[in-house]
């Protein structure tokens, strides 16, 4: 069958996500829930819908299970389709050498076979831990027009900020001389959004040689795109100015969340022009008692509050008890929150049951700042009656009754 | 169960939802927050198995095609099976002789659609109208009417009001029908009603169309379910859970507003069978610092900064800072500006109340406001 692609979409899936501790001991990261009804990869998946990419791979490793389920057909995000679609593409087992993706290059090289059946002239390679819209299709007529091997999007940091990204130091008309992974001292403030497009016949060849070396840790950022600067290849930037948050570390995935209550964040997901698609588990639409107060809040269907909820995100399923209390907080599908209990500046994950009069997370000002955190309750986990999970700390076990 | 083939009966007989069914049938009808009353009898049919639909239309029938599209939503976009959208005119004379062209009721309608029961090769067939809120185990009702031997069963409820058009059912200690009326209930001797959906063979179905037809009967309910009634056995299947027929702007209301009850909603909404529907992909409903929200039921998309209470609202509706909504159904898209005030109203899709009016029914006789009006 004829199946030649312009460009397709390679979707780095298989990290571990240790940063999000308990959030993703059953789940890889991009199947995190987020927003209130999505998980982090409808927000690349439904980019590259939006953006006319409808052939994605997506690499997955770690704790595929979810994932794979989530992602299904891909009906979800129009991706079933006749030539094409969303693949996803664990490792598996060759003629001679079998193993584990050693790196985000090395997951790449390995399928090297898959995207020569679409023999496309372009790859987009996408992570996924971030939340942003961007139409990857302007980027692409950027890397056609400017003749580039490769185009990074960058995205401008706060200086204080920018020793945490990958650095690319530009000269004036975009084109990159110097990378720079996390610079104690930053020449610039463009970080490295993780989206790259690469002409397909460079980027092979790049792959082959990189898997030769036997020093090189496989991954684009160490060791691919230091490798083409230093052939002298042609590295040009992609300069994004939208909503982009790296959702890698509970606190900013709590940050990100937090965001989709302000109108000014800059995430719209109510634009029907570039609409983020989720699964949906056809659950009724929430329900509001006369006992609940909700004051700036995202609620979704199948919910029924008789609570008081203010600045929280609340996911499909979720019930909130007369009497409970929640601020500050994201409650993921399912959870439950009984009566009495107060749950603030918390994630609370799928299913969690905060039983009676329980108390959760913290205020930051209630006591030592330095000291405080997003406290987590891990998924299926019961905190027992009256019991108490202080500000930053996680529970990934049941707590015992208090009462 | 891929031996049953299920027919939904989705034009209008004797309903009337006033403005509601201007250009649409009552199947078509949004209902309850985010679904259209189809959704019911569509999500019934695939939560017990029987994923070979046909619906039946007759006129108005835009509006439902468009929501079924190509069925995916219900699982219904299969290979060997799926939906069959029939609506009149679909057959030649040739390939269905019994009726060609337009339908005087659901008789006429099954027998113009009587090559695609015969091509079927289902052992049984439900048939049921499109009109009912209910979450029905279909599978449970062929289960049993296997079991019972019967000719024909139907799905009944206790008989809960008078209506002109609903069907009264006098039942015998061994459930089976001894009388079916419609309009009156025999001073009370009628204790059930049919709620609309029917089991048979294929076969006998084929055989009481091409009787009732050659006969010129033309009311199902009057003159085919008599006669399979005279001819052989017709089984009553008791469902004892929520059930509603809509047939008029207070059931409608009324229905809708019963689902401000939790036990009601239990009743309705079954994790285990989930009611189907379109998947529109809003965001979450946003809840503003000035929110004032008591028992509403209320749909992803829905924006809200002002006074809601006892209402429901669809998906993709606006309530400003100031506005004031009580016992009322807005539908998708509504926008009601600061000021507004609406009272026992429905709004059809995309309404917009501008700041300021007020709209007042009456429990009794809720307002309609008409489809894209603004007020």
């Amino acid at each position: 069958m004829y199946r030649k692609k312009e460009c397709v979409a390679m979707l780095l899936a298989g990290g571990q996500g240790s940063r999000l501790y308990v959030l993703t001991t059953n789940v890889a990261k991009p199947a995190v829930p987020f927003g209130g009804k999505y998980r982090i990869i409808d927000f690349p998946l439904s980019n590259c819908t939006n953006s006319g990419i409808d052939t994605v791979g997506v690499l997955t490793q770690y704790e595929p299970h979810a994932l794979n389920a989530y992602v299904g057909a891909g009906q979800t995000w129009d991706l079933d389709r006749l030539r094409g679609g969303v693949y996803i593409l664990p490792p598996y087992q060759k003629g001679k050498a079998s193993e584990w993706y050693k790196g985000t290059a090395n997951a790449i090289y390995q399928n090297i076979q898959f995207l020569d059946e679409y023999d496309p002239e372009y790859v987009l390679i996408l992570s996924g831990d971030h939340i942003y819209k961007m139409n990857y299709n302007t980027m692409l007529k950027q890397h056609k027009k400017t003749g580039a091997d490769a185009t990074i999007a960058v995205l401008d940091v706060p200086l204080a900020e920018a020793s945490r990204f990958g650095i690319m130091n530009c000269n004036p008309d975009g084109t990159i001389y110097e990378f720079e992974e996390k610079p104690k001292n930053p020449k610039s403030t463009l970080a490295s959004m993780g989206i790259y497009i690469f002409s397909w016949k460079k980027l092979r060849q790049y792959l082959i040689d990189d898997e030769g070396n036997k020093k090189s840790s496989n991954d684009f950022g160490k060791d691919i795109i230091p490798a083409m600067l230093g052939a002298g290849e042609k590295l040009v930037s992609y300069r994004f100015d939208g909503y982009w948050k790296d959702v890698g570390t509970i606190e900013s995935l709590w940050e990100a969340n937090m965001d989709l209550l302000s109108p000014n964040s800059g995430l719209n997901l109510s634009d029907d022009n570039w609409k983020i698609y989720g699964r949906n588990n056809g659950a009724p639409p929430h329900f509001t008692t006369k006992d609940a107060v909700i004051k700036h809040a995202l609620i979704s269907e199948g919910c029924e509050i008789a609570g008081e909820v203010a600045e929280s995100v609340l996911f499909s399923d979720v019930r909130v008890a007369k009497g409970a209390k929640v601020e500050y907080s994201i409650l993921m599908p399912g959870a439950v929150i009984e009566q009495g209990a107060v749950v603030r500046y918390s994630i609370v994950a799928e299913n969690a049951i905060i039983a009676r009069d329980a108390v959760v997370g913290g205020c930051p000002t209630d006591g030592d700042v330095d000291k405080w955190g997003v406290s987590v309750v891990a998924s299926g986990v019961r905190i027992g009656r009256g019991a108490k999970l202080a500000a930053k700390e996680m529970a990934d076990q049941d707590l015992p009754d208090k009462i | 169960m891929n031996n049953v083939l299920g027919i939904i009966i989705a034009f209008d007989s004797d309903n009337d939802l006033r403005e509601l069914t201007d250009h649409r049938t009552v199947a078509a009808v949004p209902w309850g927050g985010r679904y259209r009353i189809i959704d019911f009898m569509l999500s019934n049919m695939v939560n017990s198995g029987i994923y070979k639909v046909g619906v039946l239309m007759k006129d108005k029938y835009q509006s439902l095609i468009d929501h079924i599209g190509n069925a995916k939503d219900w699982d219904l976009s299969r290979k060997n099976s799926g939906v069959t959208v029939l609506p009149p005119y679909s057959y030649s004379k040739k390939a269905s002789p019994l009726v060609t062209g337009e339908y005087r009721g659901k008789i006429d309608a099954l027998a113009g659609a009587v090559d695609f029961l015969q091509k079927n090769r289902a052992d049984y067939v439900v048939i049921a109208d499109g009109d009912i809120v209910a979450n029905i185990p279909l599978d449970d009702v062929i289960e049993r009417h296997i079991s019972s031997g019967s000719d024909l069963t139907m799905v009944c409820t206790k008989k809960t009001k008078d209506s002109p058009f609903t069907t009264y059912v006098e039942l015998n200690r061994k459930k089976e029908a001894t009388d079916i009326r419609v309009g009156d209930s025999n001073e009370g001797k009628c204790k059930h009603v049919a709620l609309g959906v029917y089991v048979m063979s294929r076969q006998y179905l084929i055989h009481l169309l091409s009787d009732c037809v050659t006969h010129n009967c033309i009311h199902f309910e009057r003159e085919l379910l008599t006669r399979a009634m005279v001819d052989g056995t017709v089984g009553g299947y008791l469902f004892g859970e929520y059930a509603v027929k809509i047939e008029d702007t207070f059931d409608y209301f009324e229905s809708n507003m019963d689902m401000l009850d939790k036990d009601v909603r239990d009743e309705v909404f079954l994790r285990t069978r989930p009611i189907l529907t379109r998947i529109k992909d809003e965001a979450p409903a946003y809840y503003g610092d000035k929110a004032d929200v008591e028992d509403c039921l209320i749909a992803d998309g829905c924006h809200i900064e002002g006074t809601v209470k006892n209402s429901i609202l669809f998906r993709d509706v606006c309530i400003e800072e100031g506005a004031d909504v009580q016992d009322c159904i807005i539908m998708q898209g509504g926008r009601i500006l600061s000021g507004a005030s609406l009272r026992h109203v429905i709004t059809d899709r995309g309404v917009t109340v501008r700041d300021g009016r007020t709209m007042m029914g009456h429990e009794n006789y809720p307002i309609t406001i008409a489809k894209s009006s603004v007020v």
